[in-house]
């Protein structure tokens, strides 16, 4: 009768690649982890958590953290002011060198910070585009903490644009349209329909626009300088501490990182429950 | 009574053009009715002014909202039109309360007033207990109430309704109907409804306007359209036998022959004129299982094509019949069982001359 044909070799060569793909993935995986865990888990460790409360108190750091505070805020803050229009443009309305505009917003995600350094040295500099006109008034930019905060909305600001692009898209347009037979003016539907309803979008986007430009070395190096107090912020107060005290980089690095980690996690336990 | 709304417009849409041409009285309701595609959301849309027609003419009250040959065209907001959306557009981001609030809100009045007027819309709607409730934790029916309410509480002179029942479920929607029927006939302005239930047309309707490929083919009391019915689209929808012919033979009791395309039918004569339609009640129609010997000036023998239980109970069921010409007969689901009626089966379908009226 019907013989079933017996297990062969051939059956058993098929049987280990089909093993193999289901352990791969878990070994790859697992050494991808690692690779993340690993350089996160020796800053944490190299310094006892009450050294590192010590040298909170250092001078050094405390301008270099306050400095990044004010100008990230201030960066944030200006991205938001500017680009949120911008978003919203972009959101609704079609026009002609639309496709343009959203390569220039994407330019600065993608353009190395230290060009985008020396971009801003020549539009804002001395012997920039307008940094003649702006001296004749008595502006000076470069090298100054205004400079900080310029390099850090550049290179941040399409964060912003983007996340709260897709947020204003996400807007179900019926509710646009009840707003409006209700006798609301364009204003008035944004302000009270619009910007709540991407309120998760948006805040996402300001978040990352932050962390982004609490990053920032590059373009700040290059077209604000490194001078401690005025435009030294963490990132380049670990960088010139790597090369005096090792301990001192780590202990701003730790900081910098429980940050991050802090606003991530916030992030996420946010959007879970606006999404309940 | 005075003309409230005139809407004469055109436009052109994907499938087809629109060409719309409606005036109706303060005070009272329209309906329009046709299949789903048809164009009647449309139809809301452009006289909310949330699109614009490609030409035409709107008008409210005496003000102009649209004009093509001056170039008037308001915007939605300059317009007093209240508009309740199929699936309600509840925002879902304001309690039930700030809901009602918004277009009161969007006008700036003061903060007491807005109280009290949001207070009353919700009592008279029987809601106050929801005030603070958001969209999203509330029935079917009570969306649909907080939906009327913030739509009613800039007291709109044009009411737009789109299926505001078809979003719930059976039950709800009888309960819904009586209430919305008379909440509607309170109304001082224009009511517009918007629906694919010839059932419903029927219920709200003072008037009805049927509405096929963004066409009126159709409109009149709904009296006019339940018994004269000029298409076969108006008169399936509303359950009649519908033959169009012409007379061919006269009698002189008062019979006519009608010849139709796809048979001949005996009538009560309509008058005088060649071209004549005729409409039949279902439920006039009697089933035999052999040739009837009896009155009736119309006899016709085909087989079953489907037996359909009528809803709720299927006490009554719709048997569709293969005869020329085609006919659908409604008797008793008792009836079926003592004929042994079943699908494939030919039977004699009789009906008399005064139960098909002719008209033109």
């Amino acid at each position: 009768m019907g013989h079933a044909p017996p297990p062969s070799h051939q059956s058993r060569r098929r049987s280990w690649p089909a093993g193999l793909l289901r352990v791969a993935p878990v070994i790859a995986g697992a050494v991808f982890l690692v690779f993340l865990v690993l350089p996160v888990l020796s800053l944490l460790i190299r310094i006892p958590p009450g050294e590192l409360l010590q040298r909170l108190g250092n001078p050094l750091i405390v301008q270099a953290l306050r400095l990044s505070v004010v100008t990230t805020v201030a960066a944030t803050g200006g991205a938001i002011l500017l680009g949120l229009p911008v978003a919203y443009l972009l959101a609704t309305r079609e026009f002609p060198g639309k496709r343009v505009m959203e390569v220039l917003i994407d330019l600065p995600m993608v353009i190395p910070p230290t060009v985008a350094g020396v971009g801003l040295l020549l539009a804002f500099g001395r012997a920039g585009l307008t940094g003649r006109a702006l001296a004749a008034v008595g502006v000076t930019i470069p090298f100054t903490t205004v400079a900080v905060v310029l390099a850090e909305m550049f290179v941040a600001g399409p964060f912003l644009v983007n996340t709260a692009r897709a947020g204003f898209e996400e807007v179900d347009p019926k509710y646009l349209r009840a707003a409006s037979t209700l006798r609301a003016s364009p204003g008035f539907i944004f302000f009270h329909v619009v910007l709540p309803l991407s309120l998760p979008s948006l805040t996402a986007g300001a978040a990352m626009t932050w962390a982004r430009a609490l990053g920032e070395f590059g373009a700040t190096i290059t077209f604000a300088g490194n001078l401690p107090g005025r435009t030294q912020t963490m990132p380049l107060a670990v960088y010139v501490a790597l090369e005096s005290d090792l301990n001192a980089a780590v202990a701003l690095s730790v900081i910098l990182l429980l940050v991050s980690f802090g606003l991530l996690l916030t992030l996420r336990s946010f959007r879970i429950s606006l999404r309940r | 009574m005075t003309t409230a709304l005139f809407a004469q417009f055109a436009k052109q849409l994907g499938g087809f053009d629109l060409a719309v041409d409606l005036t109706v009285d303060a005070g009272s309701t329209l309906v329009l009715v046709g299949e789903s595609g048809a164009g009647k959301t449309t139809i809301l849309s452009i006289l909310a002014g949330l699109l614009h027609p490609d030409r035409g003419t709107i008008r409210l009250d005496g003000t102009t909202y649209f004009a093509s040959e001056e170039g008037i065209v308001l915007p939605p907001d300059a317009r007093s039109v209240g508009y309740v959306f199929q699936e309600y557009a509840l925002f879902p981001h304001l309690s039930v309360f700030e809901n009602v609030a918004f277009g009161l809100r969007a006008q700036a009045l003061p903060r007491t007033v807005i109280r009290t007027r949001v207070g009353e819309m919700l009592a008279q709607l029987g809601i106050p207990d929801l005030a603070g409730r958001r969209p999203a934790g509330l029935s079917g029916g009570q969306q649909q109430r907080v939906a009327l309410a913030r739509a009613l509480i800039l007291r709109p002179q044009l009411l737009l309704l789109d299926e505001p029942l078809s979003a719930l479920d059976l039950q709800t929607r009888r309960e819904v109907r009586t209430e919305l029927k008379r909440l509607l006939q309170a109304l001082p302005g224009v009511t517009l409804f918007v629906t694919h239930n010839p059932f419903e047309a029927v219920v709200f309707g003072d008037s009805i306007s049927v509405v096929e490929q963004g066409r009126i083919t159709q409109v009149g009391p709904r009296e006019e359209l339940l018994r004269h019915p000029r298409s076969r689209y108006v008169a399936e929808l509303m359950g009649l036998n519908f033959f169009a012919g012409r007379v061919a033979r006269r009698e002189p009791s008062g019979l006519a022959e009608v010849r139709t395309r796809e048979g001949v039918v005996r009538i009560v004569d309509a008058g005088e004129g060649e071209d004549v339609f005729v409409a039949v009640d279902p439920r006039e129609i009697t089933l035999h299982a052999v040739q009837p010997s009896g009155t009736a000036q119309n006899v016709f023998s085909g087989a079953i094509v489907q037996l359909v239980p009528e809803p709720p109970f299927g006490e009554r069921v719709r048997v569709i019949l293969d005869t020329r010409p085609p006919l659908v007969a409604e008797i008793t689901a008792h009836a079926v069982q003592t004929l042994g009626l079943r699908e494939g089966l030919t039977v004699f379908a009789s009906f008399k001359a005064t139960a098909a009226r002719g008209y033109r």
